[in-house]
């Protein structure tokens, strides 16, 4: 029997739902004819349609056309066309479009309507998706940011999550590398709040799911939910926010294909500027002699002549290898067909999307296949069906360099380690060059691959039934999920042979002395199961809406991995083909949970006063039995301003106000470090060896706390939703407060080493986080030239308010009081200029600094730089504001789309990367301007060999401001006029040229703005043209 | 239809109860175990107690030595002592701290290790075991830093963490008291499985610790009982009857593992346990190896010529300008030198030599040549031990304990105890392995004793042996402190013209006899005082 203290009531409350619902569908039988049984008697007629925009006169698909009073509707196809049954003899349409205003058209026969739509700036009509549910736009009251597929599918990055800056208030991320298939950037809501994990729960159409594998084409929208009213109902996985996607879904109509394909190049944003060979050497000659005036010169002037004019091409080579290396204008496509229709009773979307990009070196590329089909069918007049399925293929290669997690990036270290007068690209026979037996062609060419396949296959089933019968507005659902796949990695290393020069003779060298392959398996299995009751209903001015569901998911995986080393050929890549002396397995495996019950009730009066309530009442598997489950409500209200009687004076200008707040209380599992932190484990590890033979070992893992439990978050919001005239100008703000304790961490840092144990984590650190977002848009047009303009900024602000530190050290070098990410070094001040100024600055014990090295600040005046010298320099590591400027036009079937994006308010330091001979290696293009005895004006310290000189110490020299602001996206379109196609053949023939990461502008040098501070040798983010056509049919 | 509708209702509802599970949130680890499992379960202890072993320090990785004058490498750990920048806030060394965290899983053992089903012989084999690993680890402990905290049992967070120092003194009786217990507990060496702790080696370890603690650093007023105690462990291990003897070869001794030498060793294994010896001991440039730990020139002065006398004796035959010629033959054991040949090439250490000093030479590769590579421990078998950068595959074990340091820990202590004859007829076993003559009677006093500290000196250079030494001897003033020579070997047509020259000025600071305690373990425990000069 297991200890859970289970949830018998909810539990028990989800079995009846469904009893409820089993009586009450059999009622239904016993209840008699129901209202529109006999509707087959009526005489129908079929009135047939076109929307259209009103400004641009272009056929508007996906306006929704229902009789108003019934449950009927249907949509416009691709054309705009719309084809209705009208079973009464007089009825009234509710024509309305996602950011239209709804119009109202009465009919009484079948004559064809033309229906022009307002675009509505405020688009309060718009439907938004929130929380297991979707609501209109003008009853909203907490902080949702919401972004439209078409918006969406601008952007031209393989990973979702760089769509997502700058179009969305409220979302922060940074891309640290752009290695394809490895290019996600780390999104964050509202910054950070947590020392551990702060990424948002991400749900794919209502189920846990990744989304970077998802083609842009296959998004109806993406919501992202902000405040403690929109996640409370996440309730213990709220916390750090929720993103939810939603793909698209069927409308009537005969099919409509949309077929998309763009094709393009990119190239590095932002590569190194290494020196040459001669310069290489001339500094190096220097750099020795700072280190020690007596020693010979390195190079010869014989050498420096050679590396000059290039006379001896093998000894005295000047390569540079980036432009050997990194293939210019690497391709990168995407083709898309989606076909959409149905009938009135069957709606159908489907998909298939290619992706295809290739690496700046020639042997990485990046493949995906999606395959979506969502179908919703109404099986009865009050039952629908919906289905979806998803299929996914990645498939990523890269070549057999030895690093361990990243192989692009680990390329690209090869490249940074080789001096352009190491050795020859290839030798006079033709063979490779190489020291150390690593030649960056052989790395490329001939060092293997490693294959890296993932397969998903995500379906959900939905059963709707409304239960009008029972109540007019209630409706209950069933949604049954199952998401499972396998991924499989393979690495199969070879070894090439290349040379090394040694006094005019070649060298054999092998990078590795033989193949080896891994192999990797994993598995995973997840499902989901919720049962909702939901009730809408308007009485006279007062509309009532209520929801409460029951809801859990399980998640497991599993893997095994295998390797064998020293293969005598590379003739087949097969572990069985490999000797018996060198392999070894492993596996793992974990599964978890997470269950709850969500509510939330909604009231307006007169559309204008809102106000709602929402609790998540959820457990995770992460805490004891006995500390499973919490209770997370929210509470939300708004006032819609502009509907008082008393503001109707100033309505001819501000058409629309509304103020909201809420406040709640949220949680996060998502404590991170490992799971179980309530069982003491013991680990397997690497055993010993007796008897001549290894034997198992295990090892104390990490202990246990009882207590264990979720962060909690209090989140406060206020808002202000503006619309000024219409469409002339709509605004949003938003205010935010939140309050994060029952951190995890643990108090290593004040319990004595001999205690022997790492502490249990403790629910004990804090961390405040406030900002805020704004966004204003504008559309306007004069005469046939339409526009859009919008702006929107967040900021976000968060300070460690408790942590475990010692408590003796002064309050500037404490990372209490500074934002999570705070960095930490010297104050930099210039440089020593000559021996008077190394006599008269303070000392640094154990270091003897010369004339052009950094000079730091004695912080506390007490004669030395020390530890007690170091404070908080610059900011944190991820942007405080990030902001984004969105600019369309049109004009007689040319449209142009700008998006501006910046972030500032953050630092980087790419220190170790950027210094000169470093193991070594390269010398920079920033070195030439080092101090000299005559160059005391200088950027950079003096030259030296040193591979731990104290300059490498943290400093203001160091840090920089790291504010960008980037065109992350162009987009020039030409829409061929329809009437040259024959009638019913192309309703839409649009072609386009786009380009992203056009130009960056940054205070930052030497590698992209984005790229990961300390020893930045990563993948580098792309700039990309692309040209594209899209064709409707 | 509307039956239908029925039929729709019920089979998606039923579809739906099956799918509502009950404990979702009942999950427990997959693929680790619990603590209560080893506790119980006599093979889940044992693989534990293999764990332990895993965690002996020691290995020419950390290398010891590297701290004292034999020796010039480039490493950073050892130039910290070379300059005389140890502080408490950098020692290179004192991660050796860290050693608490396995003290406490033997705690945590000891105190818990109680399988239901198991024989008391097997459970009293196993924490015999621990008990010696415990005082393993306490006494490099208690001679790192000088009298350390004692932990015995496992603390409870609730109970006063800030432990105090205790004496070196009380440390040693507390360990002798865990070997004591521990040879007890433990079977000969011959019932013994390989690798693992046997009653031989808990005995070895006491004559170490006895030794030491005779030793002038502890032993101020030269107490005969202290040398007494340390006379008897050593004298219990050799008429122990645990069939110890001195290996043939000395320098296969290092590479033909578990011989009848080692008492108690790090067990390595291809592939499964191995070390980077290859690529970071064989000489720098070799394929890319580091060719870290270098022999110093003080080193190879001290070694003997082949018919036993110092090289500083006229009549030794010594040849400056052929230096290398009939030596002791555990100077060609223990160092590369230019000339020799090795995995099939000719050493050249000369200036702008393959593996010397030359022109192009940068600071992290010029200025620590000393004209030597180590060759102790070192495998020249290309096919067994090729030189792979980032590829550990050496495996040979790293010896903790061999039966010569007992036979010269017997002839200290009878030398301090006044028995001339018996201590020099322990130091010819020792040098007769390597073929040196007997030490003539004649050799007496200091001269004895000094011969003594070079026979040890050569014997256990680079086992970590040597560090402790020059400091319990409170030679290290002398010894540590000075001049570092290195050979310069100029090539001319050929023929090499050696000289001998300076490399630096070592600095000593009486502070460094122990190690700081790390100053971060200061600022969180206000009960625990820093060695003096830190």
């Amino acid at each position: 029997m297991n200890q859970i203290t289970s949830l018998p009531a909810w539990r028990g409350l989800c079995f009846l739902i469904q009893l409820l619902l089993l009586v009450l569908a059999n009622q239904k039988i016993s209840a008699g004819p129901s209202a529109n049984f006999n509707f087959h008697n009526n005489p129908a007629y079929q009135v047939q349609g076109k929307i259209t925009d009103s400004k641009t006169g272009d056929p508007l698909q996906g306006a929704t056309i229902a009789i108003d009073g019934s449950r009927k509707a249907v949509r416009s196809d691709s054309a705009g066309n719309f084809s209705i049954t009208i079973e009464k003899q007089k009825a009234v349409l509710l024509i309305s479009h996602s950011g239209y205003t709804t119009q109202k058209i009465p009919v009484e026969d079948d004559k064809f309507l033309q229906i022009s739509l307002v675009e509505d700036a405020a688009k309060l009509d718009e439907v938004v998706v929130v929380g297991y549910s979707r609501q209109s736009k003008n009853k909203i009251t907490g902080s949702i940011a919401t972004v439209n597929g078409d918006e969406i599918v601008k952007s031209n990055a393989g990973d979702l999550s760089n769509s997502l800056a700058g179009r969305v208030p409220g979302i922060i991320t940074m891309q640290n590398s752009a290695e394809p298939g490895s290019d996600a950037a780390e999104v964050l809501i509202r910054g950070r709040a947590t020392l551990n994990d702060n990424g948002p729960l991400v749900m794919v159409d209502g189920i846990q799911r990744d989304f970077n594998q998802i083609d842009p084409n296959e998004i109806q929208s993406i919501s992202v939910l902000k405040d403690a009213s929109a996640v409370a109902i996440y309730g213990v996985r709220g916390g750090n926010g929720v993103i939810l996607i939603t793909t698209k879904r069927g409308s009537s109509g005969k099919p409509t294909f949309n077929f998309t394909t763009y094709y393009g190049f990119q190239n590095p944003t932002q590569v190194p500027k290494y020196l040459n060979a001669y310069d290489y050497a001339r500094l190096y000659n220097e750099a020795q002699h700072n280190d020690d005036p007596t020693a010979p010169a390195p190079y010869s002037d014989d050498d420096l002549q050679k590396y000059r004019d290039h006379s001896d091409p093998y000894d005295h080579p000047d390569v540079d290898w980036f432009k050997e290396v990194i293939s210019r204008n690497a391709p990168q496509s995407r083709n898309t067909l989606s076909i959409t229709g149905g009938s009135e009773r069957i709606r159908y979307f489907m998909l298939f999307g290619m992706y295809d990009q290739a690496g700046m070196y020639s042997s990485v590329n990046f493949k995906k296949y999606n395959l979506r089909l969502n179908v919703d069918a109404d099986i009865t007049k009050t039952t629908t069906l919906s289905v979806g399925v998803f299929g996914g293929l990645q498939r990523k290669r890269e070549p057999g360099v030895p690093d361990a997690s990243r192989q692009g990036e680990g390329l690209y270290a090869v490249i940074t380690y080789i001096p352009n007068n190491a050795f020859p690209v290839r030798n006079e026979d033709g063979s490779l060059g190489s020291i150390w037996g690593q030649s960056p062609i052989g790395e490329i060419e001939e060092s293997g691959y490693i294959r890296k396949n993932t397969n998903d296959l995500q379906s959900s089933f939905t059963l709707n039934q409304k239960l009008d019968f029972v109540t007019p507005g209630l409706s209950a659902k069933v949604v049954y999920a199952k998401d499972f796949g396998y991924n499989h990695n393979k690495s199969w290393l070879l070894s090439y042979k290349s040379y090394s020069r040694a006094d005019g003779e070649l060298e054999e060298q092998l990078n590795r002395s033989s193949p080896n392959l891994t192999e990797e398996f994993g598995e995973y299995d997840n499902s989901t199961f919720e049962t909702h009751i939901n009730y809408n209903r308007t009485f006279g001015k007062h509309e009532v809406g209520a929801l409460v569901l029951y809801s859990q998911s399980e998640f497991f995986n599993n893997g095994f991995s295998a390797f064998r080393r020293e293969y005598i050929t590379s003739a087949v890549d097969q572990l069985s083909a490999g000797p018996d002396a060198n392999k070894d397995n492993g596996s793992n495996a974990a599964e978890s949970g997470v269950e709850g019950v969500v509510g939330r009730f909604n009231y307006a009066f007169d559309q204008k006063y809102l106000f709602e309530a929402s609790f998540g009442y959820n457990g995770s598997d992460n805490f004891p039995s006995n500390k499973r489950y919490g209770f997370f409500p929210a509470v939300a209200a708004g006032w819609v301003i502009s509907k008082e009687p008393f503001f109707e004076g100033a309505s001819s200008l501000v058409t629309y106000l509304k103020l909201r707040g809420s406040y709640g209380q949220v949680g996060n599992d998502k404590v991170g470090i490992r799971r179980f932190l309530y069982v003491p484990t013991v680990n397997y590890s690497d055993g010993y060896v007796i008897n001549g033979s290894p034997v198992q070992g295990v090892d104390l893992g990490d202990p246990a706390n009882l207590l264990v439990t979720w962060e909690k978050a209090k989140k406060s919001n206020i808002g202000i939703d503006l619309g000024i005239k219409g469409s002339l100008l709509s605004a949003r703000l938003d205010v935010f407060y939140e309050q994060r304790n029952n951190i995890l961490g643990t108090r290593n840092r004040s319990v004595p080493g001999t205690y022997g144990f790492t502490l249990p984590v403790e629910n004990f650190a804090k961390v405040n986080n406030r900002g805020f977002e704004f966004e204003v848009n504008h559309n306007g047009n004069i005469g046939s030239f339409s526009y859009s303009l919008g702006f929107n900024v967040t900021h976000a602000r968060n300070k460690v308010v408790f942590i475990d530190e010692p408590s003796n050290i002064p309050a500037y070098r404490q990372q209490t009081g500074k934002p999570l990410g705070q960095f930490f070094g010297y104050i930099a001040e210039g440089f020593y200029n000559d021996e008077a100024d190394l006599h008269s600055w303070a000392q640094i014990p154990g270091v003897e600094p010369q004339p052009g090295d950094i000079k730091y600040k004695d912080l506390n005046g007490d004669g030395f730089i020390d530890e007690d010298d170091i404070t908080a320099i610059g900011k944190s590591d991820m942007p405080e504001n990030v902001y984004g400027f969105n600019i369309a036009a049109n004009y007689k079937g040319f449209d142009l789309s700008a998006l501006l994006q910046g972030a500032t308010g953050y630092t980087v330091e790419f220190k170790d990367g950027i210094l000169e001979f470093i193991y070594n290696s390269q010398a920079w293009e920033h070195h030439l301007d080092r101090w000299t005895p005559e160059n005391h004006n200088a950027s950079y310290p003096r030259l030296s060999l040193g591979q731990f000189n104290y300059k490498q110490e943290s400093s203001t020299f160091w840090a920089k401001n790291a504010g960008y602001l980037r065109l992350k996206n162009i987009e020039l379109g030409y829409t061929i006029p329809t009437r040259i196609f024959p009638k019913s053949s192309i309703s839409k023939l649009r072609a386009y040229i786009t380009a992203s990461n056009l130009f960056t502008l940054s205070r930052v040098k030497y590698f992209d703005p984005e790229a990961p501070s300390g020893f930045p040798l990563f993948y580098p983010q792309q700039k990309g043209f692309f040209g594209g056509i899209n064709v409707t049919f | 239809m509307k039956i239908r509708n029925v039929y729709l209702i019920i089979i998606g509802f039923s579809i739906a109860l099956m799918a509502c599970r009950k404990n979702v949130l009942d999950k427990k680890p997959l693929d680790v175990l619990t603590e209560e499992n080893v506790w119980t379960d006599v093979n889940l202890g044992r693989a534990y107690v293999n764990q332990l072993y895993a965690s002996l320090p020691g290995g020419i990785e950390r290398d010891l030595d590297g701290a004292t004058e034999i020796e010039d490498g480039n490493k950073q750990s050892t130039r910290t002592y070379a300059v005389g920048e140890v502080t408490a806030v950098n020692s290179p060394f004192s991660s050796s701290w860290e050693t608490y965290s396995v003290i406490a899983r033997i705690n945590k053992f000891l105190e818990n290790f109680n399988p239901p089903d198991a024989e008391q012989e097997e459970i009293d084999g196993l924490k015999g075991e621990a008990l010696f690993l415990r005082a393993f680890f306490y006494r490099e402990l208690n001679d790192l830093f000088g009298g350390v905290p004692i932990v015995e049992k496992v603390q409870s967070l609730d109970e006063d963490l800030v432990v105090s120092r205790s004496t070196y003194d009380d440390c040693v009786e507390f360990i002798l008291t865990d070997l004591d217990q521990a040879a007890e507990f433990l079977p000969d060496p011959a019932d013994a499985e390989v690798g693992r702790a046997n009653k031989g080696a808990a005995l070895a370890l006491k004559s170490r610790v006895l030794l030491y603690a005779a030793s002038p650093l502890h032993n101020p007023g030269n107490d005969p009982a202290k040398w007494q105690r340390a006379s008897d462990a050593a004298l219990a291990v050799i008429d122990g009857g645990f069939g110890y003897a001195l290996y043939p070869n000395y320098n296969e001794l290092f590479l033909n593992d578990n011989n009848e030498e080692v008492i108690f060793d790090i067990q390595y294994q291809f592939p499964f346990r191995t070390t980077s010896n290859d690529y970071t001991l064989n000489p720098q440039g070799l394929n890319g190896a580091f060719g870290n730990s270098r022999p110093t020139q003080n080193l190879v002065d001290r070694y003997e010529m082949a018919n036993g006398k110092q090289i500083t004796d006229p009549t030794s035959g010594y040849d400056p300008n052929n230096p290398y010629e009939n030596r002791d033959e555990r100077f060609y054991g223990t160092v590369l030198y230019n000339g020799v040949e090795w995995r099939g090439i000719e050493i050249e250490t000369f200036f702008d030599g393959a593996f010397g000093p030359g022109v192009n030479d940068t600071y992290s590769t010029g200025a620590h040549m000393t004209g030597y590579y180590l060759r102790k421990f070192l495998n020249q078998n290309e096919d067994t031990n090729p030189i792979i950068f980032q590829d550990n595959r050496a495996d040979q074990n790293w010896i903790l304990i061999r039966y010569a340091e007992i036979l010269l820990n017997y002839a200290e202590a009878q030398l301090a105890l006044g028995n001339e004859n018996t201590a020099r007829e322990y130091i010819n076993m020792v040098r007769a392995r390597a073929n040196q003559p007997d030490l003539p009677a004649s050799v007496t006093g200091a001269a004895l004793q000094e011969r003594y500290v070079n026979e040890r000196t050569i014997e256990l250079a680079f086992e970590e042996q040597h560090y402790f030494d020059i400091r319990r001897w409170k030679l290290a003033p002398e010894l540590h402190a000075g001049t570092i020579y290195k050979m310069e070997i100029e090539n001319d047509n050929g023929n090499f013209i050696y000289s001998i020259g300076e490399m630096e000025e070592r600095i000593w600071n009486d502070s460094y006899y122990y190690l700081p305690i790390p100053q971060e373990e200061i600022d969180k425990n206000e009960n625990l005082s820093q060695n003096e000069g830190y």
